[in-house]
């Protein structure tokens, strides 16, 4: 096209949809947990024990934030929180701990292992995804 | 005809039960894989059931409008009330709303008072759960057959209905069983009624008091965590004053909450029985206060481990001096076992 004039748009990437960890071994509330957050255009991860959970946390990227139920398989949450604040990558990630014992003395523990918030079984979702909102500054759809 | 020597008759009688062990062990192998065939192929209609129904049942508790749903078939109704009752349980607030309108669109109320008799027991305990959480007040009567039950998941799954649909006449219905079934827990009982009616059955044990004996006391005394602490008090006051019983004393010794009852605990401090004088350390960690430390301290020289233990616990729990002056109080007791125990729980303080 001589003497025209091209006009270059500049391509910028989508950003990209913010991420969860959700590390739940009942498969009613993982497929609850999960559904509640890809609804509001999470891309979700849901793994069943704590063994797996670590694996993900030292090989994959972080994710914007994490919900972990405490009584896993073959490591707790409170386990995978801790190794979550000791990966350099994944530190600054949110952590809900999602537990049915919600007693003073368990709520301290899970925040000296590093939970940014505790919340109580059976869950209320909205309560859920507002605190998941809050923490990792909005996100979602 | 000749007779048939004695010999030969044994090998055919042994003939005959080596073909008929034969014929049986056949038998029952075809059984065990006719019944493993049935397991797999049951198993394999709740997955295909599951994956069908979990996204419905997830998306009406989400609050999602409903979609059209496919038939329930009667032989998926107790997996179709397995997963809605496990939806309902791991949810609060208004999710439920959603559910128990899948709930009647799919008349889950009258296959549940359908199960109520059924054979299977499982699918016994799932109607009850299902008729609580669904909330019709008229099913009571229906539920409160069930609190008679001689299996005490089924009774007790009944009070939790119960305590769901009325919590008043619940708790009325509960009371008197509290006292006569002795294969219930008492602990579940106290999770059921925590949220809804607690006073009314703390307000009963509190009035049965009196008159109970020692061994429905120790039965009973779970229930104290229904009651507010000024009510707890009285509960676990006149316990202490008055129960004899070692085990009694020690139980409400675990329920003791308040410093009103220190005199109580101190003197219990000193009791002969070594389980009263651990649970009365544990009770000076939680309520004492400076004047106790001396008692803890001569607790920590207690024949018994789980005495000093406790007593170490209660000095290391923040009443009683910090860790600094703990850890030098522990190189200087005299008692070698007292000092040792006393390092051990502030190490373990440590980690």
């Amino acid at each position: 096209m001589p003497g025209g004039r091209r006009t270059v748009v500049p391509m910028t990437a989508p950003p990209p949809s913010p991420s969860i960890l959700v590390v739940e071994d009942d498969p009613t509330i993982a497929g609850l947990v999960g559904m509640l957050f890809r609804k509001e255009g999470f891309a979700t991860t849901v793994l069943r024990d704590g063994r797996a959970a670590l694996a993900h946390v030292a090989r994959e990227a972080p994710a914007s934030a994490a919900i972990l139920d405490v009584m896993l398989p073959y490591a707790d949450g409170l386990a995978v929180t801790q190794a979550i604040r000791a990966d350099a990558r994944w530190a600054g990630v949110p952590v809900v701990v999602l537990s049915a014992r919600t007693a003073p003395v368990d709520q301290e523990r899970a925040r000296q292992a590093g939970a940014s918030e505790v919340m109580a079984k059976p869950f209320h979702p909205q309560q859920l995804l507002a605190a998941v909102r809050r923490l990792s500054g909005g996100g979602g759809a | 005809m000749g007779t048939v020597p004695a010999s030969e008759l044994m090998v055919q009688v042994a003939l005959a039960i080596g073909l008929a062990s034969l014929v049986l062990a056949g038998g029952m192998v075809l059984r065990i894989l006719a019944m493993r065939r049935r397991r797999l192929r049951r198993q394999a209609r709740v997955d295909r059931f599951l994956e069908v129904w979990r996204p419905r049942v997830y998306e009406a508790a989400l609050g999602e409008p409903p979609q059209a749903l496919p038939p329930l078939a009667a032989e998926d109704d107790v997996t179709f009330l397995l997963l809605w009752n496990q939806v309902q349980e791991g949810l609060r607030g208004p999710p439920r709303a959603g559910l128990n309108k899948l709930a009647r669109t799919v008349g889950a109320r009258i296959i549940a008072l359908r199960r109520l008799d059924d054979a299977d027991p499982t699918a016994r305990l799932l109607s009850l759960r299902t008729l609580g959480h669904f909330g019709q007040v008229e099913d009571f009567e229906r539920v409160a057959g069930y609190l008679d039950d001689r299996s005490p998941p089924i009774a007790l799954a009944a009070a939790r209905a119960l305590a769901r649909l009325d919590p008043r006449r619940a708790a009325d219905a509960l009371w008197p069983r509290l006292l006569s079934r002795r294969d219930w827990s008492m602990a579940q009982v106290a999770t059921t009624f925590q949220e809804v009616e607690a006073a009314r059955i703390g307000e009963a044990l509190l009035q049965a008091l009196p008159t109970l004996s020692p061994p429905d006391l120790q039965r009973l005394l779970p229930l104290v965590s229904l009651l507010d602490d000024a009510r707890a008090d009285v509960v676990v006051a006149t316990l202490l004053a008055t129960a004899q019983d070692p085990d009694n004393l020690a139980g409400a010794l675990r329920h003791a909450r308040s410093p009103a009852l220190l005199d109580d605990v101190v003197r219990l401090a000193r009791h002969p029985e070594w389980p009263v004088r651990t649970q009365a350390a544990a009770a000076l960690g939680r309520l004492g206060d400076p004047s106790n430390r001396r008692l803890l301290i001569e607790l920590l020289s207690d024949p018994q481990w789980w005495v000093r233990y406790r007593a170490a616990q209660a000095l290391a729990a923040g009443r009683f001096g910090s860790r600094e002056a703990l850890g030098a109080l522990s190189e200087v007791l005299p008692d070698r076992f007292a000092r040792d125990m006393l390092a051990h729980v502030l190490a373990e303080g440590a980690r």
